[in-house]
């Protein structure tokens, strides 16, 4: 009964800010702002010769004078055109103002410009045309490409492809995943008010002082942010519904596991820090680690599908594939991570030591965490073990 | 004097700061980061297009001439290791492929050596792989060099709101010194720190990359650029009354200012893309020869801009409403 009271207190709190609102709102506009612009994106996807940086725009200066080939430099925004007369246009050259000069169909490259060679492949590219002769093909297989090649050729290809069909997947667009995490990190920062505050305001002696565990107490925080969340999430997920972007709920998997793992991290790390300052520190180091680390593990499924379980984000392909057994198994470490995460936070937050201090190194922690997570741990390593076969083939095929 | 006083103690404190001062050190880790997704990147690309050895033969010199300017082939004198041979006589090309797989690209290399060959092509030198050059200029150069920048907002936003809650933002004010240097003295140290920071990654990156240009221009850009970020943070924190509540609306510009920066526009609007802050880093950064009238532009925006958000935050700061917590 208190901690139900303790979560309706908590929400209360949350939704009575008026911040929390404004917030809401501007996030709303943000995500309906930022859709279309994915879209961009999506098509650029569709014909990757086109790829041009957002930033790449006027990147390369050329000069052109009385040219045939103008129109389609000025199609092209990598381009910035300037249409000069002969001898402005070598001045511009000696001045290095331009990395090249086209008159007429000679184009004069400034020789030591590293920009030169930028517009020498870009220029290449679009100034061929459809083929006008005819190639007589002969075949004769021999082994005469290196194979570290051929698996770095292989390898460069499956990523793109994998990008591709996340970018431009009917069920789910893997951009719009990425928009959604805009809540999830606005419920993380509610979450480090929520616990940080007590110790700022020192309101945390008073709560011990309920009949209610801590353990308690954190976890009404973490229920009340995680309700936040499900109703912001649902929200977004049920517009996107409507507009057509989502069509399986099973591909919000991913979603929820991440931010279940987020959520639990950023649970840590508050019930860790001492101030807003240092919370906040932590939690960007620890996003960025964590996003590095999720980036990184899901494209080691460019290596092997079977190493899809080390990142939340594969799981969006497994479930392309309508891998359903799959998903459910590869879902298990970082759903059993999280978990491990908020346990130990909830021990943590029952000891003296985090609202009066002194608070104990990091590393003094680890021995207690492990000894406190065995189970988990131990969990997690069977899986890990159970998948290392697997990991090892793949890991092994890589090698060789 | 009085701002400079201000402005030392302020240094001072965040320099005292171990946070801040592990926050200089992440930033080496997303630096080196950065410049290692600029090289994998680059890598791909060249994985996906490169094809290797060649032979050539053909009485056409013109055409010898295109295929030796492509990347993606290497021409060789001997045909026992070449993945294709391509014999050119009399108007007619025959190949001999070893490798299926690469077919089509071979195929591309071939159309594309003889459709450009209406064209009279100068030389290059060569050097760095061009996709790396251009995405190190356009992309990750100005992203290494706005982190700072984004990092030294949150420092600026903490030393208000840090005023406002301790209630010292009320002492300070009756101290004989105008709103205006106030935030002078505010700004100054953090535009000192962002400065040390952006010269330091100006350094490490000529390193790696030794084609940045104008460098006394460009940092006097990035101080005009932050000059209206730093502003701008003080106004958001001016407003907020918590530090929680200026880190949200801290997050929420950046996000709308990195949204702004690297989402492409339709095309018909790209042009506003060269009015981000990353339009001018990488046009001062990335040109050997500049033309002033490509450069002022951006001088002008960012510094009416640095001028409407210093008045707005002077404005607000000389408000009690807003200088007082709750």
């Amino acid at each position: 009964m208190a901690f139900s009271k303790m979560i309706l207190w908590e929400l209360k709190q949350v939704f009575k800010s008026k911040k929390f609102t404004f917030s809401f709102v501007i996030q709303f506009f943000v995500i309906l702002a930022i859709i279309p612009l994915f879209d961009v994106y999506s098509t650029i996807l569709e014909d990757p010769q086109e790829i041009v940086l957002p930033t790449s725009t006027s990147y390369v200066p050329v000069a052109v004078s009385s040219s045939p080939l103008q129109h389609i430099l000025e199609k092209q925004p990598i381009f910035r055109v300037y249409t000069v007369s002969e001898e402005e246009g070598y001045t511009l050259l000696e001045k290095h103002v331009v990395c090249c000069f086209i008159s007429g169909e000679h184009i004069i490259f400034d020789t030591y410009n590293p920009k030169a060679r930028v517009a020498e492949f870009h220029l290449q590219r679009l100034l061929q045309q459809e083929p006008t002769i005819e190639i007589d093909w002969h075949l004769n297989e021999q082994p005469v490409v290196p194979q570290q090649q051929l698996r770095a050729r292989e390898l460069a290809l499956r990523e793109i492809r994998r990008t591709a069909e996340m970018m431009q997947s009917e069920q789910i667009n893997y951009s719009t995943l990425l928009v959604l995490l805009l809540a999830i990190f606005l419920a993380s920062g509610i979450l480090v008010d929520l616990v940080v505050s007590e110790k700022e305001k020192q309101t945390g002696e008073i709560l011990r002082s309920l009949p209610i565990s801590p353990g308690k107490v954190l976890l009404s925080k973490v229920f009340a942010v995680v309700f936040v969340l499900t109703c912001q999430i649902t929200l977004w997920i049920s517009t996107l519904y409507v507009l057509g972007r989502v069509s399986s709920l099973l591909s919000m998997l991913p979603l929820f596991l991440t931010s279940f793992l987020i959520i639990s991290l950023t649970c840590f790390v508050s019930v860790y820090a001492k101030s807003y300052k240092e919370a906040g520190f932590a939690i960007t180091v620890s996003y960025v680690l964590l996003f590095a680390f999720l980036m990184s593990a899901s494209t080691f499924y460019v290596i092997s599908e079977n190493l899809s379980f080390l990142s939340p984000l594969s799981l969006v392909i497994m479930i392309e594939k309508g891998q359903h057994i799959g998903v459910a198994y590869a879902a298990l470490p970082s759903f059993l991570v999280s978990c491990a995460f908020i346990f130990v936070a909830v021990k943590l937050y029952g000891r003296d030591e985090f609202y009066f201090g002194p608070r104990p190194s990091f590393f003094r922690l680890i021995p207690f965490v492990l000894r406190k997570t065995l189970l988990l741990c131990a969990a997690i390593f069977a899986v890990i073990v159970f998948n290392s076969v697997s990991v090892a083939h793949a890991l092994s095929e890589v090698i060789l | 004097m009085r701002v400079l006083t201000l402005a030392h103690k302020e240094f001072k404190d965040i320099l005292s700061e171990r946070v801040y001062i592990m926050t200089l050190l992440l930033q080496i880790f997303v630096v080196v980061g950065i410049v290692f997704l600029g090289m994998f990147y680059a890598q791909i690309q060249y994985s996906i297009t490169y094809v290797g050895n060649i032979y050539v033969e053909s009485d056409d010199h013109q055409f010898l001439k295109q295929l030796q300017r492509d990347e993606r082939i290497h021409l060789v004198s001997n045909p026992d290791r070449a993945v294709a041979v391509i014999i050119v006589e009399q108007g007619t090309i025959s190949v001999e492929m070893r490798d299926v797989r690469f077919t089509n690209d071979v195929e591309d290399i071939i159309n594309r050596a003889y459709t450009n060959m209406r064209v009279t092509w100068g030389t290059v030198s060569r050097g760095l792989n061009p996709v790396f050059i251009e995405i190190m200029n356009s992309l990750l150069i100005p992203l290494v060099l706005m982190l700072p920048v984004f990092f030294s907002m949150n420092i600026l936003s903490d030393s208000i709101v840090k005023e406002k809650e301790r209630k010292t933002l009320e002492i300070l004010f009756s101290v004989p010194m105008r709103r205006e240097e106030i935030i002078i003295g505010k700004i100054i140290p953090v535009v000192v720190l962002a400065l040390a920071q952006v010269i330091a990654w100006i350094g490490l990156l000529s390193v790696i990359y030794p084609f940045l240009y104008h460098i006394p221009l460009l940092i006097s850009f990035l101080i005009v650029v932050m000059a209206f970020f730093f502003s701008s943070a003080v106004a958001f924190s001016t407003y907020a009354g918590t530090v929680r509540e200026s880190n949200l609306f801290l997050i929420l510009f950046m996000m709308a200012a990195t949204f702004l920066i690297f989402i492409p526009f339709p095309k018909d609007l790209s042009f506003l893309g060269r009015l981000s802050p990353v339009g001018g880093i990488v046009v001062l950064s990335s040109n050997q020869g500049l033309l002033l009238t490509e450069v002022l532009p951006y001088f002008i925006v960012y510094g009416s801009l640095s001028v409407i958000s210093f008045l707005i935050a002077s404005r607000m700061l000389s408000k009690d409403e807003y200088t007082r917590l709750g």
